[in-house]
């Protein structure tokens, strides 16, 4: 559009003057394929993007939208055909993830309606664009194409350069009509504007806003968010994703960063920008990817024992404590390793065992500390493990840090193995939290370990304690400084909370090592027992006697009913054995119906055997492992009497024994405990291992192994510890597993890949 | 001219007659079919049988009704063994008119099949009647033949139906598998049950045994397996099976998706604990390559019944040469089978506690039998039964102790129901110990109500 004529010249130029700073932008809509249509409107909008805030006031009075009009029109004829839009068309990757460059609800609507992520981008050449980095992972992306003019056309990113946030792309075929921008740096003369497409939610429009001082740039020491004065000085609050230009139009300077150091120069023409090609890029990321995974992030898995239950507090019997958890350890100097889960001292109290897959080895860890202030802990690993690496510790800079390239590693648990998605990014800013605590916010949201491009730590993601809390409450994770992390360390005991630890003195449960059931009133009268049962409603009859348990050795007997245990001190109450308080499962375990239990309610299949983690069990913890006790009973012949025994801890059982799941597989496998033995009649010579779960579409399950299945061998060796199956199935290919149901075996044929 | 016309519309006539008739074949396939039925209909025998049934805790009977044929002259009648299981009473209806009952020469439950015999011990003197009887194929059938279903579903009237083979090696996943079927579309249904499955020629093929609700498909006994089992019946008065413990998975399992090297042998899923292969040593993921010098090969499920039945013949008490692959190894292994015995256990019903108990054999009840190889347990309990409340006693229990009589054989039982159950009994309340589930429960019956009955 040819408008200008030299009437309008001279009273831009009369406008222009008056103009110190900018509080009043233009803009005017773009028809462009791909764009949105709506009318130009000029818009007087105050931003702060220019950043001398008090002239502003003093200007606004005096400016004219009408001028920012004309110079966006003036901007616009000069510099529209430089300018694209680029489609940014998203999938989910293989592993199942979403882009994490916006939050999900952004980008699955954009991929569940087919539509893409949208940008402007500048032209260098007929084929070459560059444009604002905003960390799409390539492998998120299933095509790009660039639009000018309501034409298409498909590109490819070529490389980045991280230190100017910018992205460079090229497409297959040079874009017809497009004018290839030419940059003249900054003169020091004569007024400059920035010039961008923007997205105001409906439309893309054009705007034109005055770029600050004639010279050019701001220059600032110090951003109000960083906490010491960074080591270099920096330039901030730099426009981003823009174009700068003279009075007619012509540019001087392309910027995407908010931030830029001060020994670069804002107007250094892009393609003089050092640029890392994309497959570089990549492959370094993956190299960090590879090494922090196989040398440095390990599976921890940690076994608790079980918890007494509060007799006062009304349990709802769905909800089973913790008694086993797997975890993510990043392994830091000296074989320590750091757990990031917060664990409240209770649980601590309960820690019974830790242990670090590092690779196929197993090995025991040690409890070295929970942090007071943190949600994590050490664990010291107790034997020289070799081809492990921690990850470097070193103190960084943190506000210089801001908006440089960083690599986020996401982690996810494959088993016993740590799988990591690795995502590009920046530090958006820096923050003290809570408690002091220094950390950086990303671009990208999520747990995540933060490297800086050079493979240095520089966060670690860790929950604040906020001990007013209850559980419930789940606190978000923070990227904590890898700084703080250093102190935490340095600081050794004194930033370990003292009480939060594993207790050696710990009230383990209890157990009598019975099978019982409740009494009821028939049997009551039957037996004519009722004045000793209350009528029925006191009694627990023994139906079984674990051999080897407390009550063997009490000589107690099947048919015995148990009516009180007094603990012999007096330190708590006695236990009435109340029906009520100890209801059994009487049903029988549909073994025939198990094969048509769809598999995703697998993991909803009660167990056979009534579990040992029960309110007897709990109420008898309560009075306390190693106290001695009283029972008083009544025999087979209704002789009421007493016997005293010691309360033991319980030995394992099937909830807190050693699991494994193999992810190859599908298979979850526990060994036998006690009552699995019994419930089976599994004599004691003979290995076999439980099936736990199945996991649904695994080959396990595909081959038809449900839960409760047993494992007896596999391609002829007899497995009978979560180790020895691990051993048998090291070398993959084919395995023959011998599995048992109840009375029939078969042979089950698994083809693993390894 | 017209001569022409005429010998021509002669001749086109005499073509049109020709074929008009078209169906020479039509009528020969006819006359065949009348034939072999006329042949086999007289040897069609209607049986109806009185058997207890103790199922629902009652001892009630019922009448099970069905078909047979003859295949002697003196009266033997093949049928199913469904047809005559805990049969009190046989009697049979022949086409001709005459009735007689029957006695029970043999019958197997894993085959489903059993040899009757009509009592004809009549009036001294007269002679001996004679009976109208069918023969057995020479020939085993083959897919495609035109095969009639013949029985006698209500009585009097004979009733056929036809179809063809449809599958002459049919493999149906079921306990007791010593031979495939033959699979029909001619329609089986419940009233000609055990009657005969007869080819063209007038020639038994198969026994009916099994149809399919819908219709459209039935399955026989294949006439060799009739011939085998009816000698075996003659001589043993039942099938008598040598047990040898193994189960066995076929080289190429499509159903599990496992598929094993080489094109001999037979793969051992597993051995049964306590059985004769335990004994000799035999372990799961063996291949049985040879029996007594005899090689064994099954490649698919079809080949299985086919093995199943080489070892169930086997000579019980005498040591048989069994040729195993363990890894790379041959060995021959000595193993003495058993007879299999009794494939169910017998069952007693106890009418005044509302119950009926059954013997626990391992072969019909393996799950209860892995945790007590010698008990009853509860079959059935009748609706209406006082002394059984709810989670008192369920079905599925196994009584282990009733009062202060410990129970192992269904004897026991009837000892220790014979003395609660007396109306001169003061326990009013009785203590039963049952196993459920693995893990043993106590459980109170009131007999209160009963006892004075």
């Amino acid at each position: 559009m040819q408008q200008k004529n030299s009437k309008y010249s001279v009273i831009l130029v009369f406008f222009l003057t008056l103009v110190l700073s900018g509080a009043v932008s233009a803009g005017e809509t773009n028809i462009q394929s791909g764009g949105k249509e709506a009318a130009s409107a000029p818009a007087a909008a105050s931003s702060g993007e220019a950043g001398n805030k008090t002239a502003a006031k003093a200007e606004e009075n005096m400016f004219d939208p009408g001028i920012m009009v004309k110079q966006n029109r003036i901007n616009i004829e000069k510099n529209a055909d430089s300018i694209v839009l680029v489609d940014f068309y998203l999938k989910i990757n293989d592993r199942g993830s979403y882009p994490r460059f916006r939050n999900w609800h952004y980008v699955d609507s954009l991929i569940a309606d087919g539509l893409p992520h949208q940008q402007p981008a500048f032209a260098l050449k007929k084929d070459l664009f560059v444009l604002q980095d905003v960390f799409i992972n390539p492998e998120f992306l299933s095509r790009v194409e660039v639009k000018f003019r309501d034409k298409s056309y498909p590109a490819e990113i070529t490389g980045y350069s991280p230190s100017r946030r910018a992205v460079f792309i090229r497409t297959a075929k040079p874009v017809e009509g497009i004018e290839p921008l030419v940059f003249k740096p900054f003169s020091g003369k004569g007024k400059y504007y920035i010039f961008q497409l923007r997205d105001d939610g409906k439309n893309w429009t054009w705007w034109t806003m005055p770029f600050s001082a004639p010279a050019g740039y701001i220059l600032s020491g110090r951003s109000q968010e960083s906490i010491n004065s960074p080591a270099t000085p920096y330039y901030s609050n730099l426009p981003t994703d823009v174009l700068i230009v003279d009075e007619n139009g012509t540019a001087a300077a392309l910027n995407f960063t908010i931030r830029l150091k001060s020994s670069e120069k804002l107007d250094l023409p892009p393609d003089k920008w050092p640029v890392i090609p994309a497959p570089e890029l990549a492959a370094s990321g993956q190299k960090l990817l590879k090494n922090a995974v196989e040398k440095s992030l390990f599976v921890v898995k940690l076994n608790f024992h079980q918890p007494r239950r509060n007799p006062n507090v009304n349990n709802n019997s769905n909800e089973r404590p913790v008694v086993f958890m797997e975890s993510i350890g990043i392994l830091l100097k000296d074989g320590l390793l750091l757990v990031p889960e917060e664990l409240s001292r209770s649980e601590t109290a309960r820690l019974d065992k830790i242990t670090v897959m590092c690779g196929s080895r197993a090995v025991p860890g040690e409890f070295a500390g929970s942090f007071r202030d943190f949600g994590g802990f050490l664990v010291k690993l107790t034997e020289k493990v070799p081809g492990v690496e921690p990850l470097k510790l070193e103190k960084h800079d943190f506000p210089s840090l801001i908006d440089s390239p960083v690599n986020l590693l996401y982690l996810k648990r494959s088993g016993e193995k740590v799988d990591a998605e690795l995502e590009r990014n920046a530090v958006r800013g820096v923050m003290l939290g809570r408690k002091n605590a220094r950390m950086a916010t990303y671009y990208a949201d999520g747990s995540c370990i933060g490297f800086d491009d050079k493979g240095r730590l520089i966060t670690v993601p860790l929950k604040i304690r906020d001990y007013r809390q209850t559980r419930q409450n789940n606190t978000r994770v923070h990227n904590v400084a890898v700084n703080e992390l250093l102190e935490l360390l340095d600081a050794g005991g004194k930033s370990f909370d003292p009480g939060n630890v594993p207790s050696q003195n710990w009230r383990r449960t209890a157990y009598l090592g019975i099978l019982y059931q409740p009494m009821t009133r028939k049997m009551a009268e039957a037996r004519s027992i009722m004045q000793y049962t209350n009528n029925g409603a006191t009694g627990l009859e023994i139906t079984y006697v674990y051999p080897g348990g407390p009550a063997e050795r009490a000589r107690l007997k099947s048919g015995d009913v148990l009516l009180r245990i007094i603990p012999e001190d007096g330190s708590s109450a006695k236990l009435e054995m109340e029906v009520s308080r100890y209801p059994v499962n009487l049903r029988t375990f549909p073994w025939n119906m198990l094969d048509r239990v769809p598999e995703q309610y697998f993991d909803k299949i009660r167990t056979p055997w009534s579990s040992e983690q029960n309110r007897f069990n709990s109420d008898l913890s309560n009075l306390g492992v190693g106290k001695t006790v009283k029972v008083v009973y009544l025999d087979n012949k209704n002789i009421l009497k007493e016997v005293s025994l010691k309360i033991e801890a319980s030995p394992e059982i099937f909830e807190n024994a050693e699991s494994y799941e193999d992810t190859a597989s599908g298979l979850t496998l526990r060994p036998e405990t006690f009552e699995v033995k019994h419930y089976f009649r599994s004599a004691g010579g003979e290995k076999s291992l439980i099936i736990a779960n199945v996991r649904p579409g695994s080959p396990a399950s595909i081959a038809g192994i449900k839960p409760y299945e047993r494992l007896i061998s596999v391609n002829g060796t007899a497995v009978g510890t979560p180790e020895e199956y691990r051993k048998a199935v090291a070398q993959g290919g084919e395995l023959r597993l011998e599995i048992k149901r109840l009375a029939e075996s078969r042979v089950v044929r698994l083809e693993i890949k390894k | 001219m017209k001569i022409y016309f005429a010998i021509l519309a002669l001749l086109v006539s005499a073509v049109s007659l020709f074929t008009g008739c078209a169906g020479v074949d039509d009528v020969g396939f006819e006359n065949t079919v009348q034939q072999a039925k006329d042949k086999v209909f007289p040897a069609v025998v209607y049986i109806r049988v009185l058997r207890e049934n103790k199922e629902s805790g009652k001892d009630i009977s019922g009448t099970v009704s069905g078909s047979g044929v003859l295949i002697s002259p003196d009266g033997e009648i093949v049928t199913n063994w469904h047809v005559v299981d805990k049969a009190i009473n046989i009697r049979c209806l022949l086409s001709d008119g005459r009735h007689y009952e029957a006695e029970l020469i043999g019958s197997d439950k894993d085959i489903d099949l059993a040899l009757i015999k009509l009592k004809t011990a009549g009036t001294p003197g007269l002679k001996a009647p004679e009976f109208p009887f069918a023969d057995f194929a020479s020939i085993p059938a083959k897919e495609g033949d035109f095969v009639m279903a013949m029985g006698a579903p209500w009585g009097l009237s004979r009733s056929v139906t036809i179809g063809i083979i449809s599958s002459a090696n049919r493999y149906l996943e079921r306990e007791g598998n010593y031979s495939l079927w033959y699979q029909t579309d001619a329609a089986i249904f419940p009233g000609n049950s055990g009657g005969p499955l007869v080819n063209t020629r007038g020639e038994i093929v198969g026994i009916n045994t099994l149809g399919v609700i819908t219709g459209g498909m039935g399955f026989s006994i294949p006439s060799p397996t009739v011939e085998l089992l009816v000698g075996r019946f003659r001589e043993y008065r039942q099938a008598n099976w040598a047990w040898v413990g193994l189960e066995l998975q076929p080289l190429h399992d499509f159903n599990r998706n496992i598929y094993f090297d080489g094109d001999s042998g037979v793969i051992i899923a597993g051995v049964e604990p306590g059985s004769p292969a335990e004994t000799a040593g035999i372990k799961a993921r063996d291949r049985l390559m040879a029996v007594n010098g005899t090689a064994v090969t099954a490649m698919t499920e079809e080949d299985i019944p086919a093995v199943n039945r080489m070892l169930g013949l086997l000579e019980f008490g005498r040591k048989a040469d069994l040729t195993v692959k363990r890894g790379n190894e041959m060995l021959n292994i000595a193993l003495t089978p058993v007879a299999k015995g009794k494939v169910e256990g017998e069952s007693l019903a106890l009418k005044k506690w509302g119950i009926t108990v059954k013997a626990i054999n391992r072969f019909a009840d393996p799950n209860l039998y892995y945790y007590c190889p010698e008990g009853v347990f509860v079959l059935g309990a009748d609706q209406g039964n006082t002394v059984v409340r709810h989670d008192g006693l369920q079905v599925g229990d196994i009584i282990l102790e009733a009062g202060k009589h410990k129970i192992r054989t269904l004897a026991d039982m009837k000892k220790a129901y014979d003395e609660l159950a007396a109306a001169s009994s003061r326990d009013r309340l009785v203590i039963v110990k049952v196993m459920r589930n693995g893990v043993e429960l106590r459980t109170v019956l009131d007999f209160s109500d009963v006892n004075n009955q």
